[in-house]
């Protein structure tokens, strides 16, 4: 899928900036350069960011914790 | 080629959104777009699925910058762009008789956005468990193929009623286990919801050259 319209940056060049290190929206956009325009698909950045953090018991949390209400 | 735009997102206006589509519909040409489809969750009101097919004319990263994809989420009054599915399809069963038809507002449909280990062994597995999955009530079986993402899949399911479609994502046959698998990574979870509308786009006037 595609999360950054502005520069068509996909779903897996974003896991790689992740899996690279990335652990901000900040870091991703300097890795790939996504959410570094009009800064819309921040939000699933964030919620790839936290779903790639390890949990309380240090293991990743595998899924996204969608929050659908936030638009 | 043909390509579809997908997304999954929630309209803080569904009415009012829905009530707009058709004034919209004149910006859609220039993308290429012939026609849009719009799902609503049966779950969450606010939910939608949209599916938009466009000839493809060029790059896709100059279809996704797009001004009009842009203003598309700002008429639906969506802040945050949702992750977008792009792809073509790669398999369509019909699987019961009236499915022949186009479909009716009000279908069931069942859509996945996942990722799977072989495209062309789940498009044999599809083919081969026809039957059973028209017992099961599914009347159409799409799969569509990530441009960006070989191995990332779209798989729409038309079932006959919102029941069966709620008793097959419970006890699916192994050929439909993919739907446990939505929702990882930026894959949205399991849309369940209803044909609202299929819109055709209309054709962009011509210009003189």
């Amino acid at each position: 899928m595609y999360i950054c319209l502005c520069l068509g940056v996909s779903s897996s060049a974003v896991q790689k900036a992740i899996d690279e290190g990335a652990r901000s929206t900040k870091q991703v956009a300097s890795s790939c350069g996504a959410g570094s325009v009009c800064g819309r698909c921040r939000h699933t950045i964030r919620t790839m960011l936290d779903a790639a953090a390890p949990d309380s018991d240090g293991r990743k949390a595998h899924r996204l914790r969608r929050r659908w209400g936030r638009n | 080629m043909s390509l579809v735009l997908a997304a999954d997102y929630r309209v803080p206006d569904f009415d009012r959104w829905c009530a707009m589509i058709s004034g919209d519909l004149h910006r859609l040409p220039s993308l290429g777009a012939h026609h849009l489809v719009v799902y609503r969750s049966v779950e969450d009101p606010s939910r939608v699925f949209t599916t938009l097919g466009v000839r493809e004319r060029g790059p896709v990263d100059v279809l996704l910058r797009s001004p009009v994809l842009f203003a598309w989420f700002d008429s639906a009054g969506v802040e945050e762009i949702p992750p977008l599915f792009v792809g073509e399809v790669v398999e369509k069963l019909d699987l019961a008789e009236a499915a022949a038809e186009a479909a009716q507002p009000g279908a069931v449909i069942v859509a996945a956005i996942v990722s799977v280990a072989g495209m062309d062994r789940l498009r044999a597995r599809v083919r081969r468990a026809a039957a059973g999955l028209a017992a099961s009530g599914v009347r159409r079986f799409w799969i569509y193929q990530a441009l960006d993402d070989q191995a990332e899949a779209m798989i729409l399911q038309e079932v006959a009623s919102e029941r069966q479609a709620q008793q097959w994502i419970r006890h699916p046959a192994a050929v439909a286990r993919f739907m446990s698998e939505a929702g990882v990574g930026a894959h949205p979870p399991l849309f369940v919801g209803r044909l609202v509308q299929t819109f055709e786009v209309p054709a962009a006037p011509r210009t003189r050259d």
